[in-house]
């Protein structure tokens, strides 16, 4: 519970608001102290620097003019009014607003003000005579309203509440209660205090950006109507008309929420494939793949679901709104994950739009678009599509194995001794010592019982590759050896094949011990850290060459799971 | 509930008293706190729990118990 103080007044009767406004701040996490001006009082009140208003320090003032007030005069008789007088009226009431939020602002400077817009009663003298005649009334407000609109933008501690909206949305045969105002000069009914006290409670949240963050979808009969799995794409009830129409102007809502900085996520049980065609090719879909920064179509269950959807949008579990026409499953999630707010959903899909306003006016409550409010669907697409191109365990593996490799390796023999004579003249990029060398010297080292070398020929998805890659290992000592040469075609690089080679080789030879030399230049640096990466330390280094170190009782080496492996027998190395 | 139960229930919420300060005798003038405005408020919670509607003159006329009890009484029968 954050405690807040604020401060109401007003030019009617304002105590009756103090409970229900008390209890939407306390229902939002605030602890709310009151001070309130006295009956009639607020001018005074406000330029009086000794005011018991200033020693309160509220963090929000609350200064509510009633149109009825404002107007009193037009109201009582408006026939006493010319055009200008009328204009001149509602002039003066809003400069004198205007004053009162300066001295306000100068005296109180960490302090937020909401003013509300006025509005009058629709049903007045004027009815018929109002934009037929030379007598008016609305356009007295229509001018006061919109010096408000200018004020708030001069002055940033003023927040405009739109309190004539509340009332037109209410009813104002609601809004009003004639006997609290014969009574207590008191402008509300019971009703109209709930909506301006949630109102003005929103209003502070959205001021102090405690707002939601991202709403999470379920599509099938939430996004469009049916069940995508059972009924087909082109059954679904998504179109221009009758409930396919509800659906659509739904997706509509949602795209105004995503311009105004409001994330959008799906979490749905489905096939993907299934949900996905739906999203990328049913003509009448609104929300296309990009417009979701996250997704999670599978069949596990929806709490665990939120919790890595949370975690990859890098919000809290308390940042998300979740919407599903399923009581069961809305049930699930609330007791699940507590934190996520799961709003009761209504059954008729004809009163989505509206429960999502409504929902929006309470927890997704902006009061201006930053430029970051504007891009942030697109930074978090732009990240969707760099997660999906980066390194991820799971998804390497999958390419790994997808490409169905085939690995031969086998010691150099008359066949084979040209090619990896070749391969040494030519491998530039991985290649960790580029150690040219010609037929008859590979021969010489293979002929050598000190010295071991291997070939690599790889079959994969795609067909066959022939020779790849060669190593060449010297013995250094009874149980180590040092790695002479190792390389690979630039075809088959970063895909692993050097830890199944290196494995292999190392195992037929018997090692304990494995020395590896890497002696850079402009054209290897793909492999710098390759050594490093199989699990080698550094030994020693000079201006040209590395030499790095493996215990190979402490680090065995190991080939990847995702290659098939032949070791090809040693053959008779022709003189 | 009973009405008069339901009644002394509102009014003890509404003054923010105990309920067992609130009898079936207690009036207005039993309670500091029952001041013009918490009337109201006291009123609107009234109006709200029983689905009725008072007229401006009988408002100020509802300043016990017992007479809050028998409006209600009556709206409701009709």
């Amino acid at each position: 519970m954050t405690d807040m103080r604020v401060a109401m007044l007003s030019s009617c009767t304002i105590e009756l608001l103090q409970k229900p406004f008390a209890a939407a701040l306390e229902a939002r996490g605030f602890h709310p102290h009151f001070w309130i001006g006295g009956f009639g009082q607020f001018r005074q009140d406000i330029l009086n620097s000794g005011s018991s208003l200033y020693s309160h320090d509220p963090t929000v003032i609350v200064l509510y003019m009633d149109g009825g007030d404002l107007f009193q005069e037009v109201l009582e008789n408006p026939f006493a009014f010319s055009a200008d007088a009328r204009r001149e009226l509602a002039l003066r009431c809003a400069g004198d607003v205007a004053a009162l939020a300066e001295t306000l602002e100068e005296r109180l400077p960490q302090a937020s003000v909401l003013l509300n817009t006025a509005a009058i009663d629709p049903l007045n003298t004027l009815v018929g005579l109002e934009y037929n005649s030379e007598y008016g009334l609305q356009d007295a407000v229509n001018v006061y309203n919109a010096e408000l609109a200018a004020l708030s933008r001069r002055l940033q501690n003023v927040v405009i509440v739109d309190v004539a909206a509340l009332a037109a949305g209410v009813g104002f045969e609601n809004w009003r209660d004639s006997r609290m105002w014969y009574l207590a000069r008191s402008r509300w009914s019971g009703q109209a205090l709930q909506a301006l006290a949630e109102r003005y409670a929103s209003t502070i949240c959205g001021r102090l950006g405690r707002i939601r963050k991202c709403v999470v979808l379920d599509l099938d009969n939430t996004l469009w109507g049916g069940v995508v799995g059972e009924d087909g794409l082109e059954a679904l009830r998504l179109g221009e008309d009758g409930i396919g129409r509800a659906y659509v102007e739904f997706q509509l809502e949602l795209l105004n929420l995503r311009r105004k900085g409001v994330l959008l996520a799906i979490c749905s049980k489905n096939n993907p494939e299934d949900a996905l065609e739906v999203i990328r090719r049913h003509p009448a879909m609104r929300l296309r793949e990009e417009h979701f920064a996250a997704v999670r179509i599978n069949w596990e269950d929806k709490s665990s679901n939120l919790r890595s959807l949370a975690e990859e949008l890098n919000i809290g579990l308390d940042s998300l709104v979740f919407l599903d026409d399923n009581p069961a499953e809305r049930s699930w999630v609330r007791q699940a994950v507590p934190e996520v707010l799961v709003p009761d959903w209504p059954d008729d899909p004809g009163d989505y739009k509206t429960a999502l306003l409504k929902l929006s006016a309470r927890h997704f409550y902006k009061l201006g678009i930053t430029a970051e409010d504007r891009q942030r669907g697109e930074a978090y697409q732009a990240q969707a599509e760099r997660r999906k191109l980066a390194t991820s365990a799971t998804s390497l593996e999958e390419f790994y194995r997808g490409l169905e490799m085939r690995l031969k390796i086998g010691a150099a023999d008359a066949f084979t001794i040209p090619r990896i004579a070749q391969l040494t003249q030519k491998t530039n990029q991985f290649n960790l010592t580029t150690r040219r060398y010609t037929e008859a010297e590979i021969r010489a080292i293979g002929q050598d019982p000190n010295c071991a070398v291997w070939w690599l020929d790889l079959t994969d998805r795609f067909g066959p590759s022939g020779i790849v890659g060669v190593l060449i290992l010297k013995r250094e000592s009874s149980d180590a050896w040092i790695i002479d040469t190792f390389l690979l075609s630039c075809r088959v690089m970063g895909r692993t094949v050097e830890d199944a080679f290196l494995a292999v080789a190392v195992r037929e030879v018997d090692a304990a011990r494995l020395v590896g030399e890497f002696r850079p230049t402009a054209k290897n640096a793909p492999v710098r850290e390759l050594y490093s990466r199989l699990g080698f330390r550094l030994l020693r280094q000079s201006p040209d060459s590395q030499f790095w170190e493996l215990d190979l009782a402490a680090v065995p080496l190991e080939p990847p799971g995702w290659f098939e492996i032949e070791l090809v027998p040693r053959g008779v190395i022709a003189g | 509930m009973d009405t008069l139960v339901q009644v002394q229930n509102i009014i003890a919420a509404t003054l923010g008293a105990p309920l067992a300060r609130v009898h079936p005798q207690s009036k207005a003038a039993d309670f500091p706190e029952w001041d013009s405005l918490r009337h109201l408020v006291l009123v609107i919670e009234i109006e709200q729990a029983f689905g009725c509607k008072f007229a401006l003159e009988e408002i100020a006329e509802l300043d016990s118990v017992e007479k809050i009890v028998t409006a209600v009484q009556q709206r409701v029968k009709s």
